[in-house]
């Protein structure tokens, strides 16, 4: 792999077969994609400990509905 | 209706950062893109798009729900959002694939789209996506950057344009 990433830009004005181009990121673009990077990293660590902490909350209320008598199948059934 | 193939972007052996429409004729009705894609982050990430070289993600809101392979989420709030990137951990040599279609791409005002999109896994976490998403633009759409939001496109990876008339 190249070191610096590049581009592929492909302009449409242009005939097909001089279309395409493979430029070098610039360094603001890749301070950018840096910066995104983090984001998403962050986001990915927060859309788990939601989806975690969902199955958690779901898993205590059927545990609760089935102490009060319920079958799982019956407790699953009102969850639906 | 008519649907024309503009052109296809095919990711050469170095990898990509993005892959960039630019001079998208305004000869149409709607754009469709069609794309498969990889990227070399460890995980399945999320794809963005970018709109006539508008980084202003304020501009942009999207709508989702999604299949997580264990369950079920929603999303709404303003990103540059297009779909999701099959990762490098998940199963070799696959790629997500997906469709987004945008209606009335030469007007001047909120531009729509809906985008279709899988991830591929052979494992519990692959994601399936239905995504409306909306562009506060002031000017037709011109260019389309789609790139991950983190790590490159591999290899192989392609996304094609095509115009509806």
């Amino acid at each position: 792999m190249s070191e610096t990433p590049v581009k592929i830009v492909v302009d449409l004005s242009k005939p097909k077969g001089q279309r395409e181009s493979i430029i070098e990121l610039t360094k603001a673009e890749i301070k950018e994609r840096t910066a995104m990077a983090a984001e998403a990293e962050t986001q990915r660590i927060a859309d788990e400990a939601a989806q975690a902490e969902a199955a958690a909350t779901r898993q205590a209320g059927l545990d609760k509905l089935i102490a009060l008598g319920l079958t799982e199948a019956e407790a699953l059934a009102l969850t639906r | 209706m008519a649907m024309t193939l503009v052109e296809t972007i095919t990711v050469g052996s170095g990898g990509a950062a993005s892959v960039e429409f630019t001079g998208i004729p305004g000869t149409g009705l709607e754009l469709l893109f069609l794309y498969s894609l990889r990227s070399t982050q460890s995980q399945d990430i999320d794809c963005f798009i970018e709109i006539n070289a508008d980084e202003t993600t304020s501009n942009y809101f999207q709508a989702l729900l999604e299949g997580t392979g264990s369950g079920v989420r929603t999303e709404a709030n303003s990103a540059r959002a297009f779909g999701r990137i099959t990762g490098s951990g998940n199963t070799a040599n696959t790629f997500c694939n997906g469709s987004a279609v945008f209606s009335n791409y030469t007007g001047t005002s909120r531009l729509t789209a809906s985008i279709l999109n899988v991830t591929e896994n052979n494992a519990t976490n692959a994601r399936q996506q239905i995504q409306f998403l909306e562009y506060d633009n002031s000017a037709p759409m011109t260019q389309a950057k789609i790139f991950p939001a983190d790590g490159i496109l591999t290899e192989h990876s392609t996304a094609s344009l095509y115009i509806i008339s």
